[in-house]
């Protein structure tokens, strides 16, 4: 009787241990984010106190994420959620936050932050907004931060999100949104200096994903690969592109690396425009493991393939 | 006892509020109505000071961001079509309205059926209206109703109604990560029943369930709750636990040859049915990520609980599990589910005790965007006469050419060992309008 006794304050004892040893990251800010772009301003705004961790992955369809539920448990444990917002988590984001059992993540919660806060939102629709225009996002155009201004407000939210729920770092996050900015500031120059030879050269994209980019570099974009936003390629359209690509001249037709490139190789044959395949966010191919990484690898493919 | 019972709800009341009241008079006691008008005043001009300072702050920020949305060129603007515009600080019409209304959402399910018998004909064979939104920040409330077309009748239902309490009320001595659900709902009986027809890949359910519980599903009033187990493994593991009314039960047609008797018998009143007679369910699910592309859910079921209509115990033991495999970056193309689930039911008769088992076992394919092909296999004893069995083969092809439309082309035969075979084709539209709460995995 004794002897098991002894044995179960053993196993309880361990079992705690263990429990306690599991927790190595007890006093960092655990921040979980919709998308990889969010993950790695969080991460330089948040250094080595925060835990960054994205449930997308860059080289995914943000639009299209399944609510698998072991993001329920990495929800319930983070002290912070942020949304790219404008209703692109719509398809996944409330049963995960549901699910999650953690109030401080609700909408309206200290730890629930949307990054689109003061960013230059564009195409807010002002009609009515139906279905039959394919999936409009009421809001605006939630590809937001591929214009890196927006990427410095995206920082300045996320500072003052984290100081939210880490008041006594509030210092440190926002000396570390200033010189974040600061850095984009210089890239900027350096980015736009580069696309400066490509400025008012028109494009082809294969999903609405890029009217904020084109805006800041001065390209412009066409029109798209799909017909509507959010709708498959169809014949008729592909042959509408077709000509605009003949009439205009246009080198290049972008493709999300999550897009099937069928249609973008067929109209490329026909027209000998390039096939360009550029993440629209980080770590959607290799080489593009930061925010200045995932500029730095678009603006140089750009340029190539709109310079020449 | 009925004394008793009275007392003990009244000592409860009081120990549950006896706290509010305290704290309640204790905040009376204040000084002269001067002081407290001074204090108020202070506090006000406190009050005032901050907002200003923080107004001067967000004008100064306004200012900045103009400063910075300006320096962009203008040519890019030109490019957008004309009914959208570049206006970064406005609310759109469209969004307004959709602020405050709960997410209203109609589902039409176009049928053209064609069996052996020859019967083909065209119905609209539900339309689901489902209302859903955040009822404060504790609670979120779903409403799911239905009309349904059956035998040239217009039926409706009120398929589910419930409000979940997303973290337990403070009185409830219940971990923090328990979610309640009060109301009437799906039961969590094996993966499919608490599914919508609309969110499955095929255009019927599999004859298991509808053996066991009918064709509209496993649905009844009554309480759950649903906690997340810690683990220091941080794995999803989920137990949920409810109690239901009664199992819900195949609608018995007056002339089926598998007409039991008791189905003619009255069901039981609810005041003569007691707390035993109500149906305990259990359901424990975990879920295993063998990498971003493959995933692995596994379910235990068990219920037990009387029959309405006889007061003899069923009891139900479920176990289920799904494989999928979605490579991230083609998840728009392709995708593969395999999904199963057994059931065991042992109904008590008087004399006897049923046991009929079932199983079902379906294969999904994503072919490429719109296109899709399943097959399943079904094989379900009868829960009343478990030497008859049905095995069915099903073929089904979905098209879908948005996420707010599917066509499914279906071929299901039926072999049964106690009747004549079926043969049953069938051409379905699934349709969406509005806004869809999102579904759970």
């Amino acid at each position: 009787m004794l002897k098991s006794n002894k044995v179960c304050l053993t196993i309880a004892i361990s079992f705690f241990a263990f429990l306690f040893f599991c927790h190595p990251v007890f006093s960092l800010v655990r921040v979980v984010t919709t998308t990889t772009d969010l993950a790695a301003i969080t991460q330089e705004v948040g250094k080595d106190k925060v835990q960054v961790e994205s449930l997308s992955r860059g080289n995914q369809d943000p639009h299209f994420v399944d609510p698998k539920p072991s993001f329920m448990v990495k929800l319930q444990k983070a002290d912070l959620l942020i949304v790219v917002g404008l209703d692109l988590e719509i398809g996944y984001i409330q049963p995960l936050i549901d699910g999650s059992r953690n109030p401080k993540i609700r909408k309206g919660g200290a730890g629930y932050m949307d990054a689109s806060a003061g960013c230059e939102i564009l195409q807010i629709p002002n009609v009515k907004v139906e279905r039959s225009m394919g999936d409009i996002h009421i809001y605006g155009n939630p590809h937001y931060w591929l214009d890196p201004v927006n990427g410095k407000v995206i920082a300045k939210n996320i500072a003052v999100a984290l100081s939210r729920v880490d008041p006594a770092n509030a210092g440190f996050y926002s000396e570390n949104a200033k010189s974040f900015g600061k850095r984009i500031d210089e890239k900027l120059e350096e980015w736009k200096k580069k696309l400066a030879p490509c400025k008012g050269a028109e494009i082809i994209t294969y999903h609405n994903s890029w009217p904020n980019f084109a805006r800041r570099f001065g390209i412009v974009v066409a029109g798209h690969v799909e017909p509507k936003p959010g709708i498959p390629p169809t014949p008729s359209h592909t042959v509408s592109v077709i000509s605009t690509i003949k009439e205009i001249g246009i080198k290049a037709i972008v493709v999300e690396p999550y897009f099937d490139k069928k249609a973008p190789n067929a109209i490329a044959s026909k027209t000998g425009a390039k096939v360009l395949v550029l993440p629209p966010s980080v770590g959607g191919v290799q080489g593009t493991d930061d925010y200045f990484a995932l500029f730095d690898y678009i603006v140089s493919q750009l340029a190539s393939a709109l310079g020449g | 006892m009925t004394k008793k019972l009275i007392w003990m709800t009244f000592m409860l009341l009081i120990t549950t509020f006896f706290p509010v009241f305290v704290s309640a008079a204790g905040e009376d006691t204040g000084g002269s109505l001067q002081e407290q008008i001074d204090a108020l005043k202070k506090d006000f001009a406190d009050m005032k000071s901050y907002y200003e300072q923080r107004i001067q702050d967000l004008e100064r920020q306004v200012n900045e961001l103009k400063a910075a949305g300006t320096a962009a060129p203008e040519q890019a603007e030109e490019a957008a079509p004309e009914e959208f515009t570049a206006a970064p600080y406005g609310i759109s019409p469209g969004g307004l309205s959709q602020t405050t209304n709960p997410d209203i959402s109609v589902i039409g399910d176009f049928r053209l059926s064609y069996d052996q018998d020859g019967d083909k004909q065209f119905s609209l064979s539900e339309m689901e209206l489902s209302l859903q939104g955040a009822v404060d920040p504790y609670s979120r409330a779903d409403f799911f109703t239905a009309l349904h077309e059956h035998e040239g009748n217009i039926e409706a239902e009120l398929e589910e109604g419930y409000i979940t309490l997303l973290q337990p009320p403070r009185f409830l001595p219940l971990p923090r990560n328990t979610t309640l659900k009060f109301g009437k709902f799906l039961a969590a009986a094996g993966k499919t029943n608490r599914f919508h027809p609309h969110s499955l890949f095929y255009a019927d359910r599999p004859l298991v369930l509808t053996n066991l519980f009918g064709h509209h599903g496993f649905a009844e009033a009554g309480v759950s709750l649903s906690t997340l187990i810690p683990n220091p493994a941080d794995r999803y593991i989920n137990f949920e636990f409810e109690v239901l009314n009664k199992f819900s039960e195949p609608h018995v047609h007056a002339h089926s040859e598998t007409e039991e008797e008791h189905h003619e018998e009255e069901e039981v009143a609810a005041s003569q049915r007691s707390f035993r007679d109500w149906v305990y369910l259990g359901r424990l699910s975990t879920f295993h990520e063998f990498s971003d592309n493959s995933n692995l859910e596994l379910g235990l079921t068990a219920a037990t609980g009387k029959n309405p209509s006889s007061r003899l115990r069923t009891n139900i033991q479920g176990f289920d599990f799904t494989y999928r495999w979605k490579p991230l970056e083609t998840a728009l193309y392709k995708a593969f589910t395999w999904q199963n689930e057994f059931f065991l039911a042992q109904k008590d008769t008087g004399e006897t005790t049923n046991k009929s088992f079932g199983w079902y076992s379906m294969g999904h394919w994503q072919l490429d965007r719109e296109w899709a092909l399943g097959v399943r296999y079904d094989r379900s004893e009868l829960p009343d006469h478990p030497d008859n069995r049905d095995t069915g083969y099903s073929l089904f092809v979905n098209f879908l050419p948005t996420e707010f439309t599917r066509y499914t082309l279906q071929y299901k035969h039926t072999d049964k060992n106690y009747a004549e075979d079926d043969d049953l084709f069938l051409f379905q539209i699934n349709f969406n309008i509005g806004t869809h709460g999102a579904h759970s995995f």
